[in-house]
């Protein structure tokens, strides 16, 4: 019997790919009802805690209404632009810094030897010790905040940073060589799209401590912003309040996280889509 | 074909050592310019360490590299511009075909107004017009390897290097791609060192074959391949040099089986 070879691969990548866009969409369905049910237990689980941990935990109704009037509120709004801006800031450093300290370390054997016994170190130490320091060398004004962030942040960029530069693909730092191509534009076509998938885990590590953090800062050491609300809120046990501007904040900063970067990533990594 | 005795590639006394293990004992080889060679040699003789020094890579221990009558290490402004198409494609798959083409011509000594018409040229000749704006990723490993070639004649070098480019590929695919090499080659007089584990290859291709020994790596033989072109792997010829090929590779490679 003849054995009939199909050439065409188009053939083969559309059965391929007809295969795959039904996989992709069974896992959606399942994603998205692990989602839900995500969700669904942490509301049962609030909703116990509520009528057990009474009254310190508010209920899921409560605190929703909480929410709705902090939404009514001009003082909520400065406040969240104010630890915003902090956060922006915050990230925007620590993510420059990071990103050339640990690019720095991933190429230079001598810049690594100095600072990873200093990244280490750095890394081991708790975060509110940065922020207490800070507060107490700085004083309680933005700097404080600034700097406390930035160190606390830094090291784990850098480190992401660095260990991408040592996984990089050396095969193409050899090709880069062999056509003499020159070393900046090496460096911005070569190594700095190969780090583009570790810059973006630096990116949302960065992010998510930033925010995070700027909350702590906020409730140590300022008088304005969302986490001096928080922090007010406790102090006059306002429970419910504090847990609805935690729970905005919260949301908000996923939303920023899964619009902006994600839409940075799909645009990023849109060749091996 | 433009071959002519002008010599392109010439090594002389070449050795190369690691610390105190010898890679490569002495090569001795002179490549005219159009001519095709396949450089046959066991795994771990030394080859990858020839190809690097023959790609500006690695400086040698001992001896001269010359292209085109200078130095090969000189200072990088004047430093000849080689082609190399690797075993594996090495094309950045963040970066369209065009865009990984410009990227070394941008390198190369030819003038941007040149570009795009040099790049539409040789796609076409390859045969992967219509893949210009695509990602790597989306070609196949034959279309990749093609795009590979394409870099490695776009920068008009002294001479490309290859190692092994069709080894990762199918039979069917790696026989339609010699036989679109051996056309190019013919049409563009570029000088080619091929090197590959296959005698059949060797024999197909080039025009004259050059036996290493085992490790550390030494000329030990070079055959002209007495075959006219066009050849075809139907014809008989082949096989039987590549069967007296056999005979003198196994009697520098494994002279204790003789």
């Amino acid at each position: 019997m003849p054995i009939r070879i199909n050439h065409k691969a188009t053939d083969g990548e559309a059965g391929v790919g007809s295969h795959e866009s039904t996989m992709q969409r069974s896992d959606l369905l399942k994603w998205r009802g692990g989602t839900i049910a995500a969700f669904v237990s942490l509301l049962a689980v609030w909703f116990i805690l509520s009528i057990v941990v009474r009254p310190w935990v508010p209920t899921p109704a409560a605190t929703v209404l909480a929410m709705y009037k902090a939404l009514g509120s001009a003082e909520f709004y400065q406040d969240l632009l104010l630890t915003l801006g902090r956060v922006l800031v915050a990230f925007a450093g620590a993510t420059i810094i990071g990103s050339t300290l640990g690019i720095a370390t991933g190429l230079s054997r001598r810049a690594d030897a100095f600072f990873r016994p200093l990244l280490a170190i750095a890394l081991a130490i708790p975060d509110p010790v940065y922020i207490i320091f800070a507060i107490l060398a700085l004083g309680i004004g933005e700097q404080a905040g600034f700097v406390a962030l930035t160190i606390a942040i830094t090291p784990f960029v850098a480190n992401i940073v660095r260990s991408s530069v040592h996984a990089r693909d050396f095969y193409l730092d050899e090709m880069v060589q062999v056509y003499r191509i020159p070393i900046w534009t090496a460096f911005w076509h070569n190594l700095v799209p190969q780090l583009v998938p570790a810059l973006l885990t630096a990116v949302r590590n960065s992010f998510a401590l930033s925010w995070k953090l700027v909350v702590v800062v906020e409730a140590l050491g300022q008088p304005e912003g969302l986490g001096a609300a928080i922090f007010q809120s406790f102090r006059l046990l306002r429970m419910r309040e504090m847990l609805a501007l935690a729970i905005l904040f919260t949301i908000l900063m996923e939303l920023i996280e899964r619009g902006a970067l994600g839409r940075l990533e799909r645009r990023l990594l849109r060749w091996r889509q | 074909m433009n071959k002519n005795s002008e010599i392109v590639l010439h090594v002389e006394d070449l050795g190369v050592s690691f610390g105190g293990l010898e890679a490569i004992a002495k090569i001795d080889i002179s490549v005219a310019r159009g001519e095709f060679i396949a450089i046959l040699g066991p795994s771990g003789c030394g080859k990858s360490t020839l190809l690097n020094v023959l790609s500006g890579l690695l400086p040698p221990t001992r001896g001269t590299v010359s292209v085109e009558g200078r130095p090969m290490y000189r200072p990088e402004s004047e430093a000849p511009h080689v082609g190399y198409v690797f075993q594996e494609h090495r094309l950045l798959p963040w970066r369209t075909v065009k865009q990984n083409l410009e990227l070394v011509l941008a390198s190369s000594k030819v003038p941007q107004d040149r570009w795009d018409d040099n790049i539409d040229n040789i796609l076409e000749t390859l045969h992967i017009s219509r893949y210009k704006d695509s990602w790597p990723l989306r070609l196949s490993g034959g279309e990749r390897q093609r795009v590979s070639i394409a870099r490695a004649l776009l920068v008009e070098p002294a001479y490309v290097m290859m190692d092994e480019p069709f080894s990762t590929l199918d039979e069917l695919t790696a026989r339609t791609l010699r036989q679109e090499l051996i056309e190019i080659w013919q049409r563009t007089g570029t000088t080619i060192v091929f090197v590959t584990h296959s005698i059949r290859e060797a024999t197909f291709l080039a025009d004259r074959i050059v036996i290493l020994t085992r490790g550390p790596a030494l000329v030990d033989d070079s055959y002209t391949v007495p075959i006219d072109r066009p050849r075809t792997y139907e014809d008989p010829r082949i096989g039987q040099i590549e069967a007296e090929i056999v005979e003198r590779v196994l009697s520098v490679w494994e002279p204790e089986k003789k």
